[in-house]
């Protein structure tokens, strides 16, 4: 019973974030913003229903990671929309990676992980939480390179646009970091070093080099606003893929 | 002179020397799929980096080669950031004389504590690992150290600790395996006096006189079919500092990041 109520949640988030892509390419924005709504609450929803099921947080399982960052993601969405309403910048891409995400879920099983002892301990629980909070504002930000690549060369919303997804990148970089904080404190209080030669250990160094090597790459080498765009995606997309495979 | 360090403290070399070094992480995780590969790394964990490279006749040819790569990258990254930071960051931070470039500044320098930390780490203190033990069973350390294990209270299901590292792993929940009631009573002694102990459990180790002993996990001795467990004893005077100066790192971080999120 528990097992069906996950995918009837599943199923749910998958429809709205189905009609929310519609109504984004509709340019239906108004409309959007408070079908948005029902989005984060059916996403919200499935969330508490893992912790409800499980006795934990979202952790490493794949449905359960694409469910959190897909709430996530659409609830930084529908707030930079809601807070520039009335700025001329159409961002529909958020809606579309939210709904790609959602539908990735089902090239995994669709159950949740028991609670394993590990996931009692806080730092535990607080790296797998903040490495998919991380990594849910490195895709929003993604979104928003990607709407920014779509408007007017030179004009005053395309370099706006800009600037907010460097922020939520750097701010991305700040929660993976704080996330490997936690992680140094288990792996210290559980192998006796903050860290270790490990697989896992160079990628994470990997990823969080990544995340600042858009905001080092200097701006007199790009001149073009849309090749700036695209070195500062790049990174981006390699964590990503690096985070789910 | 000049221009040497121009170019040592440019951003281009700066984002060259980031690509290499995610280039040379990436490779590293990429050769742990082999297994002479993916248990030379794991015995690199068991001593203090240095004490590894100095034992040359345990080494994996692929491992010390990317080791020396690694390192030889890792100073000129250090070297750019801590050149950069002197010559364009605190530069700006003097002309501009704003919270952002100030901020930007300390961000910069916590950051070079923390990578100065993490190379000090790699050859200072003291570490051995992977020490396995069973009830009233001692091992014996380098410089005069010697570890005792009085006693181990195992309440769960012994099969728990038997199957491979996956089914292992799946089927330590919550409920089958207590991880808070489970533990290793361990004394550590130097010259024959007892420098520290206690109940080790899992997530929580015996400190005292600056050593760590952590209890990675339980197993099943094979011999007496008896749990038994597995041991790291370390010291570290850096740890706590680092930790410190981690925490810093991100506050300073999260202060940049909001003296730059208005779009002017």
């Amino acid at each position: 019973m528990s097992e069906e109520i996950s995918i009837f949640l599943f199923c749910c988030t998958l429809f709205l974030l189905t009609v929310n892509v519609l109504l984004a390419v509709l340019k239906k924005r108004k409309i959007n913003l408070i079908f948005g709504c029902v989005t984060v609450l059916s996403a919200l929803v499935a969330v508490v229903n893992i912790y409800l099921q499980s006795g934990h947080l979202p952790m490493s399982g794949t449905f359960e990671k694409m469910q959190n960052m897909v709430l996530i993601i659409v609830l930084l969405g529908l707030i930079y929309e809601f807070l520039n309403r009335k700025r001329d910048i159409h961002a529909s891409e958020f809606w579309i990676i939210a709904l790609i995400f959602q539908a990735l879920a089902f090239f995994d099983e669709l159950k949740i992980d028991p609670m394993f002892y590990m996931y009692d301990n806080v730092f535990v629980s607080m790296f797998f939480q903040l490495r998919l909070i991380s990594m849910a504002v490195l895709v929003f930000s993604v979104s928003m390179y990607l709407t920014s690549f779509k408007l007017e060369a030179g004009s005053y919303e395309k370099s706006f646009m800009m600037h907010h997804a460097a922020n939520f990148t750097l701010l991305g970089a700040i929660l993976f970091i704080a996330g490997e904080f936690s992680g140094s404190m288990w792996a210290q209080l559980a192998y006796g070093d903050s860290w270790r030669w490990s697989k896992n250990f160079f990628t994470s160094g990997a990823m969080f080099l990544l995340a600042l090597l858009g905001s080092h790459l200097a701006p007199s080498w790009i001149k073009n606003k849309n090749f700036q765009i695209l070195f500062s995606i790049i990174p981006l997309l390699i964590i990503i893929i690096l985070f789910l495979t | 002179m000049k221009k040497i360090i121009k170019f040592l403290s440019s951003l281009k070399l700066t984002a060259i020397l980031v690509i290499l070094l995610v280039s040379i992480l990436l490779i590293g995780g990429f050769l742990t799929r082999w297994d002479d590969i993916y248990y030379g790394f794991k015995a690199m964990n068991h001593l203090v980096t240095l004490d590894w490279f100095l034992n040359y006749e345990s080494h994996n040819t692929a491992i010390l080669i990317w080791f020396i790569i690694l390192c030889i990258v890792a100073v000129l990254f250090g070297i750019n950031l801590v050149l950069c930071s002197f010559d364009n960051l605190f530069r700006l931070a003097l002309k501009k004389r704003n919270f952002r470039t100030i901020a930007l500044f300390v961000v910069h320098i916590v950051f070079i504590i923390i990578l100065s930390m993490h190379a000090l780490a790699l050859v200072i203190g003291y570490k051995q690992g992977e020490i396995v033990l069973s009830e009233n069973d001692t091992y014996k350390l380098k410089d005069g150290y010697e570890l005792r294990l009085e006693e181990i209270k195992f309440i769960d299901n012994k099969s728990l600790l038997k199957g491979d590292k996956k089914s292992h792993r799946l089927e330590m929940t919550l409920d089958s395996f207590h991880y808070k009631e489970n533990y290793a009573e361990l004394a550590l002694y130097q010259d024959n006096e007892e420098i520290a102990g206690g109940k080790a459990y899992i997530f929580s180790p015996v400190f005292g006189n600056g050593f760590q002993i952590t209890l990675d996990k339980f197993i099943l001795d094979k011999n007496t079919k008896k749990p038994a467990v597995i041991l790291t004893v370390a010291k570290n005077p850096l740890t706590w500092v680092f930790f410190a100066f981690y925490a810093l790192g991100i506050m300073s971080m999260l202060v940049l990041l909001v003296l730059r999120w208005k779009y002017k």
